[in-house]
């Protein structure tokens, strides 16, 4: 077929071109877009009558009456081309095409369910036996009271086999064996409470009995003059666990002999002092990291100044570096009593601080917001800067009596807790520590331990008002959270369910006469979550 | 005594010569003495015409009878025998003599008792300068042989005198002889019919002689006779046959066993020597010959008639055969003459090392090497859409085919085209099949440059043109793009598109370039199949552009219709066609590029890199569109440019390509058939961006060289312009922004791949976090899963089946606090290992699930490998894997691969180029050349 033109295109080519010179009309570009033509080159060994083309290969025909028509035809087919061209670039970014999507095939596991096992910190610890003498080996003293129940199922207690401590008395394991039928997993929980009086122990500690973790975050204790603080690692699995510890002071991370792979024996558990590790820091902060097994690491301090006990505690998990940490309930009481004290020299401790770690490698600027949990007290705070590694301790500052949430939020991840001495009417003073609380789901069911004036608080960070409805024995009570609000209520010792929207924190406090304790509940652990699997 | 001839003149529908032949012999000067003419079948007015001239004797032979029984059928209306001194004198209708062939004939015989045959000169019809015929011969092997053909007649032939034998048309033999022979072989219908006669005239003691001075006209062979045509295919069968049946029946008969047992197997080579010819149309001849040699019922009568007629020995006539190296000497100077025909045309075509063509190709290698230099020592390339390829050639072919496929636990079924491509490519560096893929990488854009180089040549006359598109296609950002995601069929497709463009335009006029265009069409597919529906589209363009050459056109997609059509069985059965684009390979998740990011080229989000860059560099990401876009500016506005420039031949075309491309990268955007884990992925469309990128550069083409002086700038520009787009995609080794690194051969820890030495069949359950909360669980065997173990019909299943139900229980329960009996879970599944990879995108189920692996009793951690956390299964030995049946073990695996390998070896033997490439044919230098003239059917 004749082409539009082809003035420089190939002798040959215009040749078999031009050997039949139709004019070509301006009504006919979309025959010339018919790809029926052939390139120019490939005529080459056509036998074309060479006769029709002259010299310079322009096509012989009526001159400029033909020169026009192929002009025009040309300028059509461009206009034509660019609109094309400008139609499907529109069309295909705006045109909601359709999209054939074949489904990833996968399957949500449920996974079979297995026993549960809570291990509870263990009786209250002193190193060193009565003469003062073996320093490294821990005796415990007297007797938790244990409460732990579950939502289905008979749950038992028992201890792990084998413990360090010399007076062979393992912590308490609880058992929540498999239901027959593999449904979801009953809830299940269990706590600690320990009063005690024995020389230089003397407080109140209390603590929830957790499920064993590979990663747990331990806000808490000091080694310096009169502080001690030993680890429990507690192994409730079959399989031996080797741990490492990750100490951070204020100096930044400790570098010492032994705290890598340190080996925690299948349903054992090792008791270590951290003074061991890192003595005379002020402000620790220990990440516990096991391969293996799984251990429920927790912190034991107690405080002696001079000769006078100053408390005793016992630190649970932390919930983890996080953007926002919110401590929910932390009770300040006779704050004019502990203030009056902390003057005194080594009484320095007693003040009410947060510790906070940016375990990363980036510095962090961390905002802390304490929000009384009923009245109208203001609302409190600052900002503090967070040397990477290093443990820094904002002073909560003068606050009147009364329960707080504390919500840190920082633009890197950071681990936060509080905490809270109190003064008694003799004198004798005891500490808490309160740990960031983790979220909890829609049902839960928590342990409260046996103690002095138990308190359940509830903090909602959400954007969101939440209804928790607290069921006890006494009955079912709802609790409605306004954003960013915390509401609290005393509670009777023993097993209380939590039921609502999932996203509020809890904990419990205790206090006493000079005897102060809390923890947080934590959720159950996602591993026994049904989970989506994709080949 | 007075000779006495009778003429037989033998016609059929031969109205268009007779009037002439008739005349030619009324105006004999010795005039035949009988003139016997035979109708044999004519549907014209044959008959009337020969009555008109009143012969002696007018016989009418019922259906069509050939000239050897027509004359046959005349001798036997004839006057009897009267002398011994009588002669026949056969014609066929268009075997005019000259005035005096006869009397020149019948000279001949008279002076020599002992010639029983003289042939004339037989001259061409139209040319009566031009010897057709003068004597014919045999080759040591039987083949006949023209002693003259085609040649003008300056008396140069004139002192031949013996020969073996003549030509049937105005043979003249005496008729004792005739009779004495029995005439001619019936199993002889044309072809070699009188050398077969004239061999056995000599066998019984006869001499044949050549006439010089006798010329008689004829149109063709004696397989012209009563036809209008013969092909080139037909005539060639009818040679081979007539060759066949005088080697049965000349053959001692001890040798007669063996030649009937070699005539089917020679059959078969000769086809594959017809193939190497590029005579595809013969190989059905050769093999239909052979059968019907072996078959056919006339060589035990030619045999005995040969036997009883014989009285000298094959000896005799041995001197009268053509010698071996006069044969090879007058091939060598047919090739000769039909090179010459041709080379009397020069256009100037680009040099590819006088024009740039080297300059362009070596600095893509410069840009190539410093681009992917961090990947100069490594085994293999890792990461993106890459995996180390099977350990050996050996491994990778098992990988074909139907059989069994290691991957998402495995199953039977149709390999992926695609492994058929990393067979050939991993068998390229046989002593490390991964180490291909690297070179691969470094080799891509000099590659890229020089096919672009050879396209652009064949469309532009502009010298340095050919190199600016070398250039463009090198850093073309598809490539680029499919390189640093590792999608190595885009790679593959990108280097394959100029070849196929070139080959499918020459396949018009070349059954190599059709043969070649079909193999890259099938790699091209293969390593591409998403762009098989576009490169069908320009294929039916192409056959309605030349319908003339559909023959050579329409079997271009058979070969990759041989490497789909088990896949396609297998994805039609499942409901799932669509999933036939797939990409082939390991596949990667990436999000799905909006129209405009296609237009500007870039098959990911990312625009070439730049929203990175832009990004790293603190500037606003969103800047990206609008520098990419202006840097792409002058290619788009010149490809536009192209309609409005003389040349819209070439930029119609192009265009319509560009826009094919552009709308097969929109669809496969749109087209998530592939899961990548838990995401749905659409199909990779950088290859369509090639596509569409060809089309582009092919508008550039057109446009540059129709703007006169201002195409260097431009064109200077556009090159400029696209490296610029191109640098972050480069760079992108050194900013640690391409999902490509320098790799190992080894995907699994070592521990397992020490293994897998041992005992291929170790199985590795191989646990990946993915965002959104959820896990994804692949079994691998060996030393891990290879590129070429990967299987579009795993990628694009849209049910878990139960090995994948089986497998994803027990992932689920063993990244969870689970009661399940991991042991007796994984030993059913030959799973030795676990394997959690590290989570980049969710940390809580990496936690989760390291943590529950620890917990689990079965598993013992080794520990923390470069492919992650490791456990080991506490048994005793390592499971042994069951056997699978590979691609060569079963019926239908063995049938699928011979006759994929029929197909390509075909294509293959037509594509080898044997024949000298014949150049471009000036128009007018051919036409007084009598000899060599090509027949369609024949190669150029």
């Amino acid at each position: 077929m004749p082409d539009i033109d082809e003035p420089i295109d190939l002798p040959a080519a215009n040749g078999g071109a031009g050997g039949s010179a139709r004019p070509e009309t301006a009504q006919q570009p979309e025959t010339a877009q018919q790809p029926e033509t052939t390139w120019p080159g490939d005529e080459l060994d056509e036998t074309a009558s060479p006769g029709t083309a002259d010299g310079d290969g322009r096509v012989r025909g009526p001159g400029g009456a033909r020169r026009a028509v192929v002009m025009s035809a040309r300028i059509v087919s461009g206009i034509v081309g660019v609109g094309v061209a400008a139609v499907v670039l529109a069309a295909a970014t705006w045109l909601p095409l359709p999209t054939h999507t074949a489904t990833a095939p996968s399957q949500v596991v449920v996974p079979i369910a297995t026993d549960q096992r809570l291990v509870c910190p263990g009786a209250l610890l002193r190193l060193g036996d009565d003469s003062g003498l073996a320093a490294t080996s821990a005796t415990s003293i007297g007797l938790p009271t244990i409460a732990f129940a579950a939502s289905a199922g008979v749950p038992r207690a028992g201890h792990l086999a084998t413990t360090d401590d010399t007076s062979d008395l393992g912590p308490t394991v609880l058992t929540l064996p498999a239901a027959a039928a593999p449904a979801l997993p009953a809830l299940f929980a269990g706590s600690q409470g320990q009063s005690i009086q024995s020389g230089d122990l003397l407080g109140y500690a209390a603590a929830d009995c957790s499920e064993a973790r590979g990663d747990t975050w331990l806000v808490g204790g000091a080694t310096n003059t009169g502080r001690t603080t030993i680890i429990t690692l507690s192994n409730p699995t079959e399989v031996e666990s080797t741990v490492s510890l990750d100490i951070y002071s204020e100096n930044g991370k400790v570098l010492a002999a032994g705290t890598e792979g340190i080996s925690v024996p299948a349903d054992g558990q090792r008791i270590l002092s951290l003074a061991g590790f890192a003595p005379g820091i002020v402000s620790p902060v220990i990440h516990v990291t096991s391969r293996g097994g799984q251990v429920v690491a927790s912190l034991q301090q107690s405080v002696v100044r001079t000769l006078a006990p100053g408390g005793v505690e016992i630190v649970a998990a932390s919930s983890g570096p996080s953007t926002t940490t919110v401590i929910p309930g932390v009770m300040l009481w006779n704050t004019a009593g502990v203030l009056a004290q902390a003057s005194a020299p080594g009484y320095a401790d007693l003040s009410s601080v947060i510790r906070l770690l940016a375990p990363g490698s980036k510095k962090a600027t961390a905002s802390v917001s304490i929000v009384p949990e009923t009245g109208v007290a203001p609302t409190k705070g600052g900002t503090v800067s967070i040397e990477a590694g290093k443990v820094t301790e904002f002073p909560l500052g003068d606050l009147i009596d009364g329960t707080y949430t504390i919500t840190v939020t920082s633009d890197e991840p950071i681990v936060v807790a509080a905490r809270v001495s109190t003064v008694g009417s003799l004198g004798g003073s005891d500490f808490a520590w309160f740990e960031g609380a983790q979220p909890l789901g829609d049902q839960e069911l928590i342990s409260v331990a046996a103690g002095p004036a138990a308190l359940l608080h509830m903090a909602n960070p959400t954007r969101e008002p939440l209804t928790v409805t607290v069921t006890s024995a006494a009955g079912a009570y709802p609790f409605a959270i306004a954003p960013g609000a915390s509401v609290n209520a005393p509670v009777a010792v023993g097993t209380l369910t939590l039921s609502g929207q999932p996203g509020y924190m809890a904990s419990v406090s205790y206090l006493g006469d000079g005897v102060l304790a809390a923890y947080p509940f934590n959720p159950a652990a996602p591993a026994s979550t049904p989970i989506r699997v994709y080949p | 005594m007075q000779a006495r001839v009778t003429a037989i003149l033998v016609a059929r529908s031969g109205a268009a010569f007779l009037p002439r032949t008739l005349s030619a012999l009324e105006a004999q000067v010795r005039r035949p003495d009988t003139v016997v003419a035979v109708d044999t079948g004519s549907t014209d007015n044959t008959h009337d015409l020969l009555a008109a001239a009143s012969p002696a004797q007018l016989v009418t032979v019922a259906g069509r009878a050939n000239f050897g029984s027509a004359v046959a059928r005349a001798l036997q209306v004839a006057a009897p025998v009267e002398s011994a001194d009588e002669w026949l004198w056969l014609l066929a209708q268009d075997n005019a003599p000259e005035p005096r062939a006869l009397a020149e004939l019948l000279a001949a015989v008279e002076i020599a008792p002992s010639v029983a045959i003289a042939g004339p000169k037989l001259m061409r019809w139209d040319q009566s300068d031009v010897i057709a015929s003068f004597g014919e011969s045999m080759t040591d092997f039987g083949s006949s042989i023209a002693l003259v053909d085609g040649e003008l007649d300056q008396a140069q032939h004139d002192v031949q005198d013996d020969v073996l034998g003549v030509a049937q048309g105005g043979m003249l033999v005496r008729r004792s002889l005739w009779t004495l022979l029995g005439g001619f072989d019936p199993s002889l219908p044309n072809v070699d019919a009188a050398l077969d006669f004239s061999v056995r005239a000599r066998l019984a003691g006869f001499r044949v002689v050549v006439v010089p001075d006798a010329r008689v006209a004829t149109v063709g062979g004696p397989e012209t006779f009563g036809r209008r045509s013969v092909t080139e295919s037909r005539r060639l069968r009818l040679r081979r046959a007539a060759q066949l049946h005088r080697r049965l029946v000349y053959a001692p008969a001890a040798a007669v066993p063996i030649h009937w047992l070699s005539l089917v197997p020679l059959g078969i080579i000769r086809s594959i020597g017809q193939l190497l010819a590029k005579r595809p149309g013969s190989v059905a001849g050769e093999i239909s010959t052979s059968f019907v040699a072996a078959f056919s019922g006339g060589v035990s009568p030619a045999r005995r008639n040969l036997a009883n007629t014989k009285r000298v020995s094959w000896a005799a006539v041995a001197p009268l055969r053509m010698p071996a190296k006069e044969v090879r000497e007058r091939r060598a100077q047919a090739r000769e003459t039909s090179a010459a025909v041709g080379a009397s045309i020069q256009v100037e075509r680009a040099g590819f090392i006088s024009h740039g063509g080297l300059w362009a190709v070596v600095l893509a290698g410069v840009i190539g090497l410093v681009a992917w230099g961090p990947l100069l020592a490594a085994a293999a390339v890792a990461g993106g859409g890459l995996l180390p390829l099977g350990s050996s050639p050996a491994a990778l072919w098992a990988n074909v085919g139907y059989g069994w496929r290691d991957i998402a636990g495995g199953f039977t079924g149709a390999s992926d085209p695609f492994s058929y491509v990393l067979a050939v490519l991993g068998s390229i560096t046989f002593w490390s099949p991964s180490f291909s893929i690297v070179l691969v990488y470094l080799l891509a854009l000099p590659l890229a440059a020089l096919g672009a180089w050879f396209a652009a040549r064949r469309f532009t006359t502009r010298l340095w043109l050919p190199a600016l598109a070398a250039l463009l296609w090198a850093v073309a950002p598809p490539l680029l793009g499919s390189l640093s995601g590792g999608h190595l069929g885009a790679v593959l497709a990108h280097l394959l598109l100029p070849w196929l463009v070139l080959a499918s335009l020459a396949a018009r006029r070349s059954w190599a370039s059709s043969a070649a265009a079909a193999i890259l069409f099938a790699a091209t597919g293969a390593s591409a199949p998403v762009l098989v529906p576009a490169l069908l589209l320009c294929w039916l363009a192409l056959l309605f552009a030349n319908p003339t050459r559909v023959v050579r056109l329409v079997g271009i997609p058979i070969p990759a219709l041989a490497l789909f059509a088990p896949l396609m069985v297998e994805q039609f059965a499942r409901g799932n066609p669509l999933a036939l684009l797939a990409e082939p390979g390991l596949p990667t998740a990436a999000a799905a590029p909006r129209g405009w990011q296609l237009a500007l080229g870039s098959p990911t989000t990312g625009l070439h890199g730049w929203t990175a860059a832009l990004d790293s560099l603190g500037l606003p990401a969103t800047q990206a569109a609008v520098i990419v876009a202006a840097l792409l500016l002058p290619i788009g506005a010149l490809a536009l440019l192209a309609l409005f420039v003389p040349g819209s031949r070439r930029a119609i075309p192009s265009l319509a390509i560009a826009l094919a491309g552009f709308a097969t990268a929109v669809l496969a955007t749109h087209l998530e058939v592939t899961a990548a884990g838990a995401a749905e992925t659409g199909v990779w469309a950088a290859p369509a961006l090639s596509l569409f990128w060809l089309g582009l550069v092919g508008g550039v083409l057109v446009a540059l060289e129709a703007v006169g002086r201002v195409a260097i700038p431009l064109g200077v520009l556009a090159a400029v312009t696209t490296t610029i787009v191109a640098v972050p995609l480069l760079a992108g080794m050194y900013l640690d922004t391409a999902a490509v690194h320098a790799g190992t051969e080894r995907m699994l820890p070592a521990v397992v791949t020490a293994q897998a030495t041992g005992n291929p069949g170790v199985g590795t359950l191989v646990l990946t976090p993915q965002p959104g909360g959820v896990i994804a669980a692949a079994v691998e065997r060996g030393a891990g899963t290879t590129l070429d173990d990967q299987s579009t019909l795993a990628a694009t299943r849209r049910s878990l089946g139960s090995t994948g139900t089986a497998i994803t229980t027990v992932a689920g329960n063993l990244v969870s606090r689970s009661g399940l009996d991991a042991s007796t879970e994984l030993e059913k599944l030959a799973i030795d290992y676990v394997v959690l990879a590290p989570a980049a995108g969710n940390a809580a189920v990496y936690q989760r699930a390291s943590e529950a692996l620890d917990g689990n009793p079965a598993l013992s951690p080794v520990g923390e490998t470069s492919s992650g956390l490791l456990w080991r299964l506490q048994h005793d030995e390592v499971t042994e894997a069951p056997h699978h049946a590979g691609n060569f073990e079963t019926p239908i695996g063995r049938g699928i691969l011979i006759a994929q390998a029929v197909v390509f070896g075909l294509a293959l033997l037509l594509g080898i180029p044997t024949v000298r490439r014949r150049r471009a044919v000036v128009s007018g230098s051919a036409p007084e050349e009598p000899a060599n003239t090509f027949d369609e059917e024949q190669d150029a």
